[in-house]
């Protein structure tokens, strides 16, 4: 089995006060995987992201990038907070520049890129996060909110990270733009040696990315596997998308399609292939 | 950054929370006036006794006060050193071309200290009184001004908000700093030259961001009627027998500190 890209040792958070806010979080995450955290509000999902790059030393526990201890010194701390790129909650957060353009260079500037290997790689951001070009010169507080959440990201991405953590992507922006946001992120995945983990309430869209599922309930880990399984099978205090909840319907009314079921084109295929051959649906295909 | 709690409100209802806020603020002047007349360490020491009580009165938590200092600490510890070294007088201690002097230690030290106690002092001002209450108060005690053709109103309402601002700010900056951080800039590395690199990198955005809210609040009180009629008040003010009890404490106080200056 590959080595881990990013692995957490039994991570502990407290506040200044001695409360817990994290408790012996462990999780391997492997390239080429999405890693989808849920859980309710507070239960430590955007202080475990901001662990992941250093932004937070643990109280307790290692954070490993390619089975090294991010905190061992200060050159391996720069190195992992290039090689994970974390884009906030609120983007308004994460810009600060006089220009996006400007915000987008700050990361290669601040590791020493030349003029023109930045101004490449902020092109090259911009095109990824689908950003006009007229939009550089703007400041980010005059962009809209699905601008400026693509504007956040570009910031992230000039910096070539392998892996993507981000802090409910999917806010803010309509369905289609988070679709395609998705694909994108998909795509990156899949372009090298990368890996994704995405905090999000909208479990719909970003299910159809995700590998696996980890579940946070009051800092703890109350579920970590396969997405459908931990989803469907276990208590974990999260709404169901609307897919298992119309799975669960047929099946109440004798229609088995099956309750791991995440995406409405699979849900179609499925409802398609009962059709002719039991003949449960109607009477036949119109 | 996160250390700098001046200009905080700590909820609470304790018998100095529910002082009349003129009274708070009348208090924080007296005491300011001790300050700036004390001279012997007995006066300090009275200074230092001072703030106390309201702060064991309000329940207010000694470690917040503390880590609120010491967000000031690096200035303080510049400024004492500044003073020792640059004030001439009686030489106490040589070395490396250096010269701290008796008249410079002391000046370091007294100024070293009222600040400190000007921040711990004035703390409990915003500690226990709500923006809207320090605003009503010093609308009230500005009330004269009117004759000037001033109001009385809008410059309660600056000085409230900018108070207000500092840990608004405090936060903002730490913010930045987080992106930033998290960016690759390295605020814990470096000489001198890479730390004033990145004290630049981060007050251009602050200041913009100042200019943004100050705007956005604007807004958001023309927008909720401010300054179209006269204004009223939920809680009118009103001084009780405790605002009367501590503001003649207060006065025995600022005179006994001059008494043992």
């Amino acid at each position: 089995m590959p080595e881990a890209l990013l692995r957490l040792d039994a991570l502990t958070c407290a506040y200044a006060d001695g409360a817990p806010v994290l408790s012996d979080v462990g999780l391997e995450i492997r390239a080429g995987e999405t890693l989808l955290i849920a859980g309710t509000p507070g239960s430590g999902k955007s202080t475990l992201l901001r662990h992941l790059n250093g932004l937070l030393r643990p109280a307790s526990g290692r954070v490993l990038l390619r089975g090294k201890d991010i905190h061992r010194d200060k050159k391996t701390l720069r190195h992992a907070r290039a090689e994970v790129g974390l884009v906030f909650q609120f983007p308004e957060h994460q810009l600060f520049a006089a220009t996006v353009a400007e915000d987008i260079a700050f990361g290669p500037r601040w590791r020493g890129l030349g003029a023109e290997e930045t101004a490449a790689r902020v092109e090259e951001a911009r095109i990824f996060a689908d950003l006009a070009p007229e939009i550089l010169s703007r400041p980010p507080q005059a962009l809209s909110g699905g601008e400026k959440r693509r504007a956040a990201l570009a910031g992230v991405m000039a910096a070539h990270p392998s892996v993507l953590a981000l802090d409910e992507p999917l806010a803010g922006l309509d369905p289609l733009t988070g679709r395609e946001l998705m694909a994108r992120l998909r795509e990156w995945r899949d372009g090298g040696e990368r890996a994704l983990i995405i905090v999000t309430h909208d479990l719909e869209e970003a299910a159809r990315t995700s590998d696996r599922l980890l579940v946070l309930r009051e800092g703890r880990v109350a579920a970590l596997g396969p997405l459908p399984q931990v989803l469907l099978g276990e208590e974990t205090g999260l709404p169901l998308p609307a897919m298992p909840l119309l799975g669960r319907a047929l099946a109440a009314r004798g229609i088995a399609t099956g309750e791991d079921v995440l995406s409405a084109d699979e849900m179609a295929e499925r409802l398609l292939a009962l059709w002719p051959a039991e003949g449960k649906v109607g009477g036949g295909r119109a | 950054m996160h250390n700098i709690t001046l200009g905080q409100y700590l909820p609470g209802d304790s018998l100095i929370h529910r002082l009349d806020p003129r009274t708070k603020v009348t208090l924080t002047l007296l005491y300011l006036i001790a300050l700036a007349g004390a001279r012997t360490m007995a006066a300090y020491a009275l200074l230092l006794a001072w703030p106390l009580i309201p702060a064991f009165l309000a329940g207010l938590p000694p470690k917040k006060m503390l880590r609120g200092l010491s967000g000031f600490a690096g200035f303080l510890v510049f400024m004492a050193a500044a003073a020792a070294l640059l004030t001439p007088g009686e030489p106490l201690w040589q070395g490396a071309g250096l010269t701290v002097s008796r008249e410079g230690l002391w000046t370091g030290l007294t100024w070293t200290a009222r600040i400190v106690l000007f921040l711990a002092g004035s703390s409990i001002l915003t500690y226990t009184t709500t923006p809207i209450r320090l605003m009503e108060g010093l609308a009230a005690m500005l009330a004269p001004l009117r004759r000037l053709g001033l109001n009385p109103g809008d410059i309660a309402l600056m000085l409230a908000l900018a108070l207000r601002f500092l840990p608004i700010m405090t936060e903002e900056a730490e913010r930045i700093m987080q992106a930033q951080i998290s960016r690759g800039a390295p605020f814990d590395e470096g000489g001198l030259l890479q730390k004033a690199r990145m004290l630049t990198a981060l007050f251009v955005p602050l200041f913009r961001r100042a200019a943004e809210r100050a705007e956005h609040l604007s807004v958001a009180i023309v927008s909720r009627c401010y300054g179209d009629g006269n204004r009223t008040s939920l809680h009118p003010l009103r001084l009780r027998a405790a605002d009367f009890v501590f503001l003649l404490g207060a006065l025995a106080a600022t005179a006994a500190v001059f008494i043992v200056s």
